[in-house]
Protein backbone atom coordinates (compact mmCIF):
# COMPACT_ATOMS: atom_id res chain seq x y z
CA UNK A 1 0.00 0.00 0.00
CA UNK A 2 0.77 3.54 -0.42
CA UNK A 3 1.16 5.88 2.31
CA UNK A 4 1.38 9.60 2.25
CA UNK A 5 2.57 11.62 5.71
CA UNK A 6 2.45 15.34 5.67
CA UNK A 7 4.19 17.23 8.08
CA UNK A 8 4.89 21.25 8.59
CA UNK A 9 8.53 22.22 9.11
CA UNK A 10 7.73 25.09 11.77
CA UNK A 11 9.42 26.96 14.09
CA UNK A 12 10.59 25.43 17.53
CA UNK A 13 8.41 28.18 19.44
CA UNK A 14 10.24 27.08 22.96
CA UNK A 15 13.23 29.39 21.37
CA UNK A 16 10.86 32.51 20.22
CA UNK A 17 11.44 35.23 22.62
CA UNK A 18 8.68 38.14 23.14
CA UNK A 19 10.02 41.32 23.82
CA UNK A 20 8.33 42.15 27.22
CA UNK A 21 8.15 46.09 26.75
CA UNK A 22 7.20 46.32 23.00
CA UNK A 23 5.79 42.93 22.61
CA UNK A 24 7.86 42.07 19.63
CA UNK A 25 8.19 38.68 18.70
CA UNK A 26 11.80 37.74 18.35
CA UNK A 27 12.27 34.39 16.22
CA UNK A 28 15.68 35.11 15.26
CA UNK A 29 17.23 31.99 17.55
CA UNK A 30 14.11 29.44 16.90
CA UNK A 31 15.29 26.56 14.58
CA UNK A 32 13.24 24.74 12.35
CA UNK A 33 12.07 21.37 12.67
CA UNK A 34 9.19 18.54 11.91
CA UNK A 35 6.01 19.87 13.92
CA UNK A 36 5.53 17.21 16.66
CA UNK A 37 2.03 16.36 16.08
CA UNK A 38 3.36 15.08 12.85
CA UNK A 39 5.82 13.05 13.93
CA UNK A 40 3.40 10.90 15.30
CA UNK A 41 1.71 10.73 11.75
CA UNK A 42 4.84 9.54 10.61
CA UNK A 43 5.32 6.94 12.95
CA UNK A 44 1.72 5.77 12.44
CA UNK A 45 2.58 5.45 8.88
CA UNK A 46 5.66 3.12 9.64
CA UNK A 47 3.50 1.27 11.99
CA UNK A 48 1.21 0.38 8.59
CA UNK A 49 3.67 0.02 6.65
CA UNK A 50 5.54 -2.89 8.92
CA UNK A 51 2.37 -4.47 9.47
CA UNK A 52 0.71 -4.52 5.99
CA UNK A 53 3.84 -3.58 3.64
CA UNK A 54 4.12 -0.71 1.75
CA UNK A 55 5.60 2.20 0.80
CA UNK A 56 5.97 6.10 3.24
CA UNK A 57 6.18 9.48 1.08
CA UNK A 58 6.40 12.28 3.66
CA UNK A 59 5.17 15.13 2.09
CA UNK A 60 5.55 19.24 2.62
CA UNK A 61 5.06 22.17 1.27
CA UNK A 62 6.35 25.21 2.77
CA UNK A 63 8.91 28.35 3.04
CA UNK A 64 12.45 27.75 1.15
CA UNK A 65 14.04 26.43 4.72
CA UNK A 66 11.58 23.34 4.08
CA UNK A 67 14.09 22.12 1.89
CA UNK A 68 16.31 21.14 4.93
CA UNK A 69 13.76 18.91 6.21
CA UNK A 70 14.28 15.68 4.04
CA UNK A 71 16.69 13.92 6.06
CA UNK A 72 14.77 14.33 9.41
CA UNK A 73 11.91 12.50 7.87
CA UNK A 74 13.75 10.15 6.31
CA UNK A 75 15.65 9.20 9.20
CA UNK A 76 11.99 8.24 10.73
CA UNK A 77 11.52 5.75 8.62
CA UNK A 78 9.68 7.48 5.29
CA UNK A 79 10.81 6.09 2.34
CA UNK A 80 10.72 8.74 -0.13
CA UNK A 81 10.45 12.57 0.33
CA UNK A 82 9.01 15.33 -1.62
CA UNK A 83 8.59 19.01 -0.91
CA UNK A 84 7.74 22.42 -2.49
CA UNK A 85 9.58 25.21 -0.91
CA UNK A 86 9.46 28.60 -2.18
CA UNK A 87 8.80 31.90 -1.25
CA UNK A 88 5.42 32.01 -2.50
CA UNK A 89 4.53 29.58 0.13
CA UNK A 90 6.78 31.24 3.47
CA UNK A 91 3.02 32.68 4.69
CA UNK A 92 0.79 30.22 3.24
CA UNK A 93 -2.44 29.99 5.44
CA UNK A 94 -4.44 26.40 5.64
CA UNK A 95 -6.18 26.99 2.31
CA UNK A 96 -2.71 27.62 0.46
CA UNK A 97 -0.85 24.71 2.33
CA UNK A 98 -4.08 22.53 1.40
CA UNK A 99 -4.29 23.48 -2.02
CA UNK A 100 -0.24 23.08 -2.67
CA UNK A 101 -0.44 19.17 -1.04
CA UNK A 102 -3.04 18.55 -2.84
CA UNK A 103 -1.42 19.65 -6.42
CA UNK A 104 1.56 17.66 -4.97
CA UNK A 105 -0.92 14.36 -3.88
CA UNK A 106 -2.26 14.35 -7.46
CA UNK A 107 1.14 14.16 -9.24
CA UNK A 108 2.78 11.59 -6.81
CA UNK A 109 -0.52 9.87 -8.11
CA UNK A 110 -2.59 7.04 -6.93
CA UNK A 111 -2.32 6.35 -2.60
CA UNK A 112 -4.50 4.33 -0.13
CA UNK A 113 -4.09 6.63 2.66
CA UNK A 114 -2.81 10.21 3.81
CA UNK A 115 -2.35 10.70 7.60
CA UNK A 116 -1.68 14.45 8.79
CA UNK A 117 -1.07 15.61 12.71
CA UNK A 118 -4.04 16.94 13.91
CA UNK A 119 -2.53 20.26 14.21
CA UNK A 120 1.00 22.06 13.97
CA UNK A 121 3.03 23.68 16.62
CA UNK A 122 2.39 27.36 14.73
CA UNK A 123 -1.04 27.85 13.78
CA UNK A 124 -2.56 25.13 15.10
CA UNK A 125 -5.49 25.65 12.98
CA UNK A 126 -6.26 22.01 12.90
CA UNK A 127 -7.94 22.55 9.36
CA UNK A 128 -5.14 21.44 6.64
CA UNK A 129 -6.15 17.85 6.97
CA UNK A 130 -9.47 17.91 6.70
CA UNK A 131 -9.20 20.87 3.99
CA UNK A 132 -6.84 18.21 2.01
CA UNK A 133 -9.31 15.46 1.87
CA UNK A 134 -12.00 17.69 0.77
CA UNK A 135 -10.13 18.93 -2.35
CA UNK A 136 -9.30 14.98 -3.03
CA UNK A 137 -13.16 14.38 -2.70
CA UNK A 138 -11.67 11.52 -0.03
CA UNK A 139 -13.47 10.48 3.37
CA UNK A 140 -11.53 12.23 6.30
CA UNK A 141 -11.51 11.11 9.71
CA UNK A 142 -10.06 13.61 11.86
CA UNK A 143 -8.78 12.97 15.99
CA UNK A 144 -7.72 9.46 15.52
CA UNK A 145 -6.31 7.81 18.38
CA UNK A 146 -6.50 4.41 16.88
CA UNK A 147 -6.63 3.04 14.04
CA UNK A 148 -6.35 -0.47 12.00
CA UNK A 149 -6.04 -1.41 8.56
CA UNK A 150 -8.02 -4.50 7.03
CA UNK A 151 -8.40 -5.02 3.44
CA UNK A 152 -9.80 -1.87 1.99
CA UNK A 153 -11.08 -0.87 5.02
CA UNK A 154 -9.96 1.66 7.77
CA UNK A 155 -11.28 1.34 11.30
CA UNK A 156 -10.66 4.04 13.67
CA UNK A 157 -11.52 5.54 16.63
CA UNK A 158 -12.11 9.49 17.45
CA UNK A 159 -11.40 11.10 20.26
CA UNK A 160 -14.05 13.78 20.53
CA UNK A 161 -14.78 15.95 23.76
CA UNK A 162 -18.04 14.01 24.87
CA UNK A 163 -16.90 10.76 23.75
CA UNK A 164 -15.17 7.89 21.56
CA UNK A 165 -16.45 7.53 18.16
CA UNK A 166 -15.60 4.68 15.99
CA UNK A 167 -16.31 4.77 12.38
CA UNK A 168 -14.92 2.60 9.46
CA UNK A 169 -14.41 4.16 6.17
CA UNK A 170 -12.89 2.66 2.69
CA UNK A 171 -9.94 3.32 1.54
CA UNK A 172 -8.03 5.87 0.01
CA UNK A 173 -8.77 8.12 2.96
CA UNK A 174 -7.34 10.58 5.13
CA UNK A 175 -7.19 10.87 8.80
CA UNK A 176 -5.92 13.40 11.07
CA UNK A 177 -3.95 12.18 14.49
CA UNK A 178 -3.93 12.54 18.02
CA UNK A 179 -0.50 12.76 19.47
CA UNK A 180 -1.73 9.74 21.70
CA UNK A 181 -2.15 7.40 19.00
CA UNK A 182 1.60 6.34 19.23
CA UNK A 183 4.87 7.17 20.72
CA UNK A 184 7.20 8.13 18.22
CA UNK A 185 10.23 6.35 18.26
CA UNK A 186 13.84 8.39 17.77
CA UNK A 187 15.47 7.50 15.08
CA UNK A 188 18.37 5.41 15.47
CA UNK A 189 22.46 6.19 14.36
CA UNK A 190 21.34 3.73 11.10
CA UNK A 191 18.31 4.64 10.76
CA UNK A 192 19.96 8.73 10.28
CA UNK A 193 22.55 7.22 8.21
CA UNK A 194 20.50 5.95 5.31
CA UNK A 195 18.21 8.64 5.49
CA UNK A 196 20.93 10.10 3.29
CA UNK A 197 20.92 7.46 0.71
CA UNK A 198 16.56 7.69 -0.09
CA UNK A 199 15.21 9.32 -2.94
CA UNK A 200 13.98 13.31 -1.94
CA UNK A 201 12.06 14.85 -5.04
CA UNK A 202 11.53 18.87 -5.10
CA UNK A 203 8.22 19.68 -6.62
CA UNK A 204 8.16 23.32 -7.90
CA UNK A 205 4.96 25.34 -7.91
CA UNK A 206 5.63 25.55 -11.93
CA UNK A 207 5.90 21.69 -12.38
CA UNK A 208 2.27 21.73 -11.02
CA UNK A 209 0.56 24.61 -12.34
CA UNK A 210 0.08 26.43 -8.96
CA UNK A 211 -0.85 29.82 -10.09
CA UNK A 212 0.18 32.90 -7.52
CA UNK A 213 -3.07 33.89 -6.39
CA UNK A 214 -4.05 30.13 -5.82
CA UNK A 215 -1.85 30.03 -3.00
CA UNK A 216 -1.84 33.36 -1.39
CA UNK A 217 -3.37 33.77 2.04
CA UNK A 218 -6.98 34.23 2.13
CA UNK A 219 -6.79 36.78 4.84
CA UNK A 220 -4.37 39.72 5.87
CA UNK A 221 -1.91 39.66 8.61
CA UNK A 222 -2.57 43.38 10.34
CA UNK A 223 -0.31 42.41 13.51
CA UNK A 224 1.84 39.66 15.22
CA UNK A 225 2.26 40.70 19.29
CA UNK A 226 3.68 38.84 21.87
CA UNK A 227 0.65 37.99 24.09
CA UNK A 228 1.25 39.81 27.62
CA UNK A 229 0.80 37.78 30.54
CA UNK A 230 0.63 40.25 33.29
CA UNK A 231 1.79 38.11 36.22
CA UNK A 232 3.50 39.33 39.63
CA UNK A 233 6.33 36.61 39.41
CA UNK A 234 7.30 36.74 42.98
CA UNK A 235 9.67 33.32 43.98
CA UNK A 236 9.39 32.42 47.50
CA UNK A 237 12.19 29.96 49.14
CA UNK A 238 13.04 28.35 52.40
CA UNK A 239 11.18 27.15 55.69
CA UNK A 240 8.60 29.68 55.94
CA UNK A 241 7.48 29.36 52.26
CA UNK A 242 4.62 27.37 52.32
CA UNK A 243 2.94 29.27 55.69
CA UNK A 244 3.73 32.62 53.63
CA UNK A 245 1.80 31.14 50.58
CA UNK A 246 -1.13 30.76 52.73
CA UNK A 247 -1.18 33.95 54.21
CA UNK A 248 -1.09 35.18 50.92
CA UNK A 249 -4.29 32.95 49.73
CA UNK A 250 -6.03 34.11 52.47
CA UNK A 251 -5.66 37.73 52.10
CA UNK A 252 -6.65 37.42 48.53
CA UNK A 253 -10.09 35.91 49.82
CA UNK A 254 -9.16 32.65 47.68
CA UNK A 255 -9.32 30.21 51.09
CA UNK B 1 -31.31 39.53 2.20
CA UNK B 2 -27.75 38.60 3.38
CA UNK B 3 -27.02 36.18 6.00
CA UNK B 4 -24.52 34.77 8.66
CA UNK B 5 -24.82 31.36 9.48
CA UNK B 6 -24.24 29.72 12.90
CA UNK B 7 -24.06 25.80 12.79
CA UNK B 8 -23.70 23.40 15.70
CA UNK B 9 -25.40 20.66 16.91
CA UNK B 10 -25.00 21.53 20.89
CA UNK B 11 -27.39 23.86 22.69
CA UNK B 12 -25.03 25.54 24.70
CA UNK B 13 -23.13 26.49 21.77
CA UNK B 14 -25.79 27.41 19.14
CA UNK B 15 -26.30 30.18 22.28
CA UNK B 16 -22.93 31.41 21.81
CA UNK B 17 -22.80 31.32 18.80
CA UNK B 18 -26.67 33.13 18.54
CA UNK B 19 -24.91 36.02 21.15
CA UNK B 20 -21.57 36.34 18.69
CA UNK B 21 -23.51 36.53 15.33
CA UNK B 22 -25.94 39.37 16.57
CA UNK B 23 -22.69 41.43 17.55
CA UNK B 24 -21.48 40.84 14.07
CA UNK B 25 -24.87 41.28 12.10
CA UNK B 26 -25.43 44.60 10.03
CA UNK B 27 -28.91 43.86 9.06
CA UNK B 28 -28.41 40.20 8.23
CA UNK B 29 -30.49 37.45 8.73
CA UNK B 30 -29.08 35.39 11.03
CA UNK B 31 -29.88 31.17 10.05
CA UNK B 32 -29.08 28.65 12.57
CA UNK B 33 -28.35 25.08 10.65
CA UNK B 34 -28.01 22.04 12.87
CA UNK B 35 -29.15 18.33 12.92
CA UNK B 36 -30.23 18.39 17.15
CA UNK B 37 -34.18 19.29 18.21
CA UNK B 38 -32.81 20.80 20.96
CA UNK B 39 -30.38 22.84 19.47
CA UNK B 40 -32.95 23.66 16.84
CA UNK B 41 -35.03 25.13 19.98
CA UNK B 42 -32.52 27.06 21.40
CA UNK B 43 -32.07 28.82 18.22
CA UNK B 44 -35.84 29.33 17.53
CA UNK B 45 -36.27 30.79 21.07
CA UNK B 46 -33.07 32.82 20.93
CA UNK B 47 -33.12 35.22 18.59
CA UNK B 48 -32.38 33.13 15.20
CA UNK B 49 -34.51 34.53 12.19
CA UNK B 50 -34.52 30.86 10.70
CA UNK B 51 -33.98 28.13 11.88
CA UNK B 52 -33.09 24.38 9.71
CA UNK B 53 -33.13 21.00 11.61
CA UNK B 54 -31.31 18.61 8.87
CA UNK B 55 -32.46 15.08 9.99
CA UNK B 56 -31.41 11.76 8.27
CA UNK B 57 -27.41 10.99 8.84
CA UNK B 58 -25.83 9.34 11.51
CA UNK B 59 -23.71 12.51 12.45
CA UNK B 60 -23.24 15.89 12.30
CA UNK B 61 -20.83 15.61 9.53
CA UNK B 62 -22.85 13.95 7.24
CA UNK B 63 -24.35 17.45 6.02
CA UNK B 64 -21.44 18.75 5.28
CA UNK B 65 -22.37 18.75 1.43
CA UNK B 66 -26.18 19.94 2.03
CA UNK B 67 -25.04 23.27 3.53
CA UNK B 68 -22.07 23.59 1.04
CA UNK B 69 -24.78 23.05 -1.46
CA UNK B 70 -27.08 25.82 0.29
CA UNK B 71 -24.45 27.61 1.00
CA UNK B 72 -23.60 28.13 -2.88
CA UNK B 73 -27.19 28.74 -3.21
CA UNK B 74 -27.70 31.33 -0.15
CA UNK B 75 -23.84 33.16 -0.29
CA UNK B 76 -23.73 34.19 3.59
CA UNK B 77 -21.57 36.65 4.29
CA UNK B 78 -20.51 34.88 7.61
CA UNK B 79 -20.37 31.30 8.83
CA UNK B 80 -19.79 30.73 12.54
CA UNK B 81 -19.16 27.08 14.33
CA UNK B 82 -17.90 26.23 17.76
CA UNK B 83 -14.00 24.93 18.29
CA UNK B 84 -15.04 21.52 19.24
CA UNK B 85 -13.23 18.54 17.30
CA UNK B 86 -16.48 18.57 15.07
CA UNK B 87 -16.87 21.56 14.48
CA UNK B 88 -13.76 21.95 13.31
CA UNK B 89 -13.88 19.60 10.93
CA UNK B 90 -17.04 20.63 9.92
CA UNK B 91 -15.68 23.73 9.31
CA UNK B 92 -12.04 23.09 7.61
CA UNK B 93 -14.49 20.76 5.55
CA UNK B 94 -17.17 23.27 4.47
CA UNK B 95 -14.33 26.44 3.73
CA UNK B 96 -12.44 23.56 1.75
CA UNK B 97 -15.52 23.39 -0.53
CA UNK B 98 -16.31 26.98 -0.72
CA UNK B 99 -13.09 28.32 -0.95
CA UNK B 100 -13.48 30.65 2.26
CA UNK B 101 -11.23 31.70 4.17
CA UNK B 102 -11.30 30.36 8.20
CA UNK B 103 -9.97 31.67 11.73
CA UNK B 104 -9.52 28.56 13.77
CA UNK B 105 -10.38 29.49 17.95
CA UNK B 106 -11.01 33.15 17.15
CA UNK B 107 -10.98 35.17 20.69
CA UNK B 108 -11.95 38.33 19.20
CA UNK B 109 -14.41 39.45 16.30
CA UNK B 110 -15.53 42.41 14.75
CA UNK B 111 -17.01 43.67 11.75
CA UNK B 112 -16.18 47.34 10.56
CA UNK B 113 -15.09 47.36 6.41
CA UNK B 114 -13.77 43.85 6.41
CA UNK B 115 -13.90 41.18 9.15
CA UNK B 116 -11.21 41.66 11.96
CA UNK B 117 -10.43 38.56 13.89
CA UNK B 118 -7.85 37.73 16.68
CA UNK B 119 -6.23 34.43 17.29
CA UNK B 120 -3.43 33.04 19.33
CA UNK B 121 -0.04 31.14 17.70
CA UNK B 122 2.57 29.06 18.82
CA UNK B 123 0.69 27.59 21.10
CA UNK B 124 -0.60 30.99 23.25
CA UNK B 125 3.24 33.11 22.88
CA UNK B 126 1.66 35.73 20.37
CA UNK B 127 -1.96 37.48 19.13
CA UNK B 128 -2.19 37.95 15.84
CA UNK B 129 -4.50 40.24 13.90
CA UNK B 130 -6.24 39.69 10.43
CA UNK B 131 -8.48 41.30 8.55
CA UNK B 132 -10.57 39.45 6.01
CA UNK B 133 -12.75 40.41 2.92
CA UNK B 134 -13.24 37.46 1.20
CA UNK B 135 -17.29 36.07 1.59
CA UNK B 136 -17.83 34.15 3.07
CA UNK B 137 -16.09 34.53 6.14
CA UNK B 138 -15.53 31.79 8.39
CA UNK B 139 -14.38 31.32 11.98
CA UNK B 140 -14.96 28.92 14.84
CA UNK B 141 -14.99 30.76 17.85
CA UNK B 142 -13.26 29.97 20.75
CA UNK B 143 -15.24 29.71 24.22
CA UNK B 144 -15.22 32.76 26.01
CA UNK B 145 -17.19 34.93 27.92
CA UNK B 146 -20.18 35.88 26.02
CA UNK B 147 -23.59 36.80 27.56
CA UNK B 148 -26.61 34.66 26.22
CA UNK B 149 -29.02 36.20 23.91
CA UNK B 150 -32.28 36.89 25.72
CA UNK B 151 -35.44 34.28 24.92
CA UNK B 152 -37.79 35.41 22.71
CA UNK B 153 -40.81 34.52 20.60
CA UNK B 154 -40.11 31.10 19.30
CA UNK B 155 -39.29 31.06 14.88
CA UNK B 156 -40.80 27.99 13.37
CA UNK B 157 -38.16 25.00 12.72
CA UNK B 158 -37.90 23.82 9.14
CA UNK B 159 -37.23 20.50 8.51
CA UNK B 160 -34.18 19.48 6.05
CA UNK B 161 -33.45 15.80 5.20
CA UNK B 162 -30.34 14.26 4.43
CA UNK B 163 -29.68 14.21 0.58
CA UNK B 164 -26.96 12.01 0.28
CA UNK B 165 -25.37 9.81 2.91
CA UNK B 166 -21.50 9.41 3.32
CA UNK B 167 -18.69 7.30 2.81
CA UNK B 168 -18.00 6.96 6.38
CA UNK B 169 -20.18 4.43 8.44
CA UNK B 170 -20.28 5.30 12.41
CA UNK B 171 -19.90 1.38 14.35
CA UNK B 172 -20.34 2.83 17.71
CA UNK B 173 -20.22 5.86 20.19
CA UNK B 174 -18.98 5.64 23.71
CA UNK B 175 -19.82 8.96 25.64
CA UNK B 176 -16.86 9.74 28.09
CA UNK B 177 -17.41 9.17 32.05
CA UNK B 178 -16.32 11.98 33.37
CA UNK B 179 -16.36 13.22 36.75
CA UNK B 180 -14.40 16.18 36.23
CA UNK B 181 -15.70 19.73 36.73
CA UNK B 182 -12.94 21.83 35.69
CA UNK B 183 -14.66 24.17 33.67
CA UNK B 184 -16.98 25.61 36.82
CA UNK B 185 -14.05 24.93 39.14
CA UNK B 186 -13.19 27.94 41.53
CA UNK B 187 -10.05 26.64 42.57
CA UNK B 188 -7.63 24.02 40.18
CA UNK B 189 -4.57 21.64 41.73
CA UNK B 190 -3.17 21.06 38.35
CA UNK B 191 -0.37 17.99 38.26
CA UNK B 192 2.34 18.00 36.07
CA UNK B 193 5.58 15.73 35.33
CA UNK B 194 7.24 16.61 38.40
CA UNK B 195 5.03 14.25 40.36
CA UNK B 196 7.33 10.96 40.10
CA UNK B 197 4.91 8.71 40.93
CA UNK B 198 0.97 7.77 39.57
CA UNK B 199 0.62 7.10 43.54
CA UNK B 200 1.76 10.87 44.39
CA UNK B 201 -1.58 11.56 43.14
CA UNK B 202 -2.77 11.51 46.17
CA UNK B 203 -0.97 13.77 47.11
CA UNK B 204 -2.41 16.21 44.88
CA UNK B 205 -5.77 15.00 45.87
CA UNK B 206 -5.18 15.53 49.45
CA UNK B 207 -4.61 19.48 48.70
CA UNK B 208 -7.68 19.87 46.17
CA UNK B 209 -10.06 18.54 49.10
CA UNK B 210 -8.25 21.24 51.17
CA UNK B 211 -8.99 24.25 48.67
CA UNK B 212 -11.95 22.52 47.35
CA UNK B 213 -10.29 22.34 44.43
CA UNK B 214 -11.05 19.75 41.27
CA UNK B 215 -7.66 18.02 39.82
CA UNK B 216 -6.43 19.19 36.56
CA UNK B 217 -3.17 17.63 34.61
CA UNK B 218 -0.90 18.77 31.92
CA UNK B 219 -0.95 16.87 28.60
CA UNK B 220 1.84 14.37 28.86
CA UNK B 221 0.67 13.50 32.37
CA UNK B 222 -2.92 12.32 30.36
CA UNK B 223 -1.34 11.13 27.25
CA UNK B 224 2.11 9.70 28.05
CA UNK B 225 1.46 9.02 31.11
CA UNK B 226 -2.35 8.27 31.42
CA UNK B 227 -2.53 8.54 34.96
CA UNK B 228 -5.72 10.85 34.48
CA UNK B 229 -8.32 10.88 31.55
CA UNK B 230 -7.95 12.98 28.80
CA UNK B 231 -10.85 15.32 29.92
CA UNK B 232 -8.72 16.36 32.74
CA UNK B 233 -5.60 17.93 30.74
CA UNK B 234 -5.58 21.88 30.59
CA UNK B 235 -3.90 23.65 27.47
CA UNK B 236 -4.73 25.78 24.63
CA UNK B 237 -5.17 22.30 23.06
CA UNK B 238 -7.31 21.10 26.19
CA UNK B 239 -9.70 22.31 28.62
CA UNK B 240 -9.00 25.93 29.13
CA UNK B 241 -11.24 27.10 32.52
CA UNK B 242 -10.72 30.35 34.34
CA UNK B 243 -10.54 29.28 38.28
CA UNK B 244 -9.81 31.82 40.70
CA UNK B 245 -6.52 29.66 41.63
CA UNK B 246 -4.66 28.00 39.70
CA UNK B 247 -2.38 25.66 41.72
CA UNK B 248 0.47 23.67 39.63
CA UNK B 249 2.66 20.78 41.30
CA UNK B 250 5.68 20.17 39.23
CA UNK B 251 4.09 22.08 36.42
CA UNK B 252 7.43 23.43 34.70
CA UNK B 253 4.80 25.76 32.44
CA UNK B 254 5.32 24.84 29.26
CA UNK B 255 3.49 28.37 26.95
CA UNK B 256 0.88 25.43 25.29
CA UNK B 257 -0.21 24.24 29.21
CA UNK B 258 0.21 27.73 30.46
CA UNK B 259 -2.11 29.63 28.05
CA UNK B 260 -5.39 27.47 28.95
CA UNK B 261 -5.20 28.79 32.52
CA UNK B 262 -4.40 32.67 31.31
CA UNK B 263 -7.51 33.74 32.66
CA UNK B 264 -7.15 32.68 36.21
CA UNK B 265 -7.14 35.29 38.63
CA UNK B 266 -4.38 33.81 40.45
CA UNK B 267 -1.60 31.25 39.78
CA UNK B 268 0.59 29.39 41.85
CA UNK B 269 3.33 26.68 41.68
CA UNK B 270 5.34 24.60 43.40
CA UNK B 271 8.74 24.15 41.27
CA UNK B 272 12.28 22.62 41.89
CA UNK B 273 13.62 23.88 38.90
CA UNK B 274 14.85 27.77 39.18
CA UNK B 275 15.01 28.02 35.36
CA UNK B 276 11.06 26.81 34.56
CA UNK B 277 9.01 28.83 32.94
CA UNK B 278 6.39 28.48 35.86
CA UNK B 279 8.31 30.99 37.73
CA UNK B 280 7.50 33.84 34.50
CA UNK B 281 4.24 32.76 34.65
CA UNK B 282 2.67 32.72 37.57
CA UNK B 283 1.87 34.72 40.65
CA UNK B 284 3.74 33.20 43.40
CA UNK B 285 6.03 30.24 43.14
CA UNK B 286 7.48 28.37 45.82
CA UNK B 287 11.07 26.72 44.58
CA UNK B 288 11.70 23.44 46.38
CA UNK B 289 10.43 20.29 46.64
CA UNK B 290 7.02 19.81 46.45
CA UNK B 291 6.99 16.86 48.56
CA UNK B 292 7.81 18.44 51.39
CA UNK B 293 6.18 22.04 50.35
CA UNK B 294 2.22 20.52 49.80
CA UNK B 295 2.12 18.23 53.75
CA UNK B 296 3.26 22.14 54.91
CA UNK B 297 0.54 24.22 52.84
CA UNK B 298 -2.27 21.65 53.98
CA UNK B 299 -1.07 21.75 57.51
CA UNK B 300 -1.01 25.40 57.16
CA UNK B 301 -4.17 25.34 55.21
CA UNK B 302 -6.28 23.62 58.16
CA UNK B 303 -5.31 25.46 61.05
Amino acid sequence: MKIITCYKWALDEEDIIIDKQSREVITGRAKYRISPYDRNALECGVRFAEANGGEIVALTVGGPETAGSTKDVLSRGANRAVYIACPELAAADSAATSRALAAAVNKIGDFDLIICGEGSSDNYAQQTGPRLAELLGVPVVSYVSKAEIEGNMLRAERKLEDGMEAVETPLPALITVLPDINEARIPSLKQILAAGRKPVDPFTIEDLNLPADMIKPLSARLSTQGAVTDRRCVVLQGDGAAIELVGILKSEGIC
Amino acid sequence: MSEIWIISEKQDVMQTLLAHAKALAKGELIVALTSEPAAAETASTRGADRVLLYQGGSRPEAYIKDWQALARERSPRAILLGAGRRAKEIAARLAAGLDAALISDCVKLEYKDAYYSERYLYGGLCLIQEKTEKIPFMATMAGGNIEAPPAQSAVPIEKKELSETEKITVSDFRPHQSATNLMEAKAIVCVGRGLARKEDLALAENLAKVLSAEIGCTRPVAEERQWLPEENYIGITGKTPSPDLYFGLGVSGQIQHISGVRDSKLIVAIEKNDSAPILKAADYTILGDLYEIVPQIIKALQM
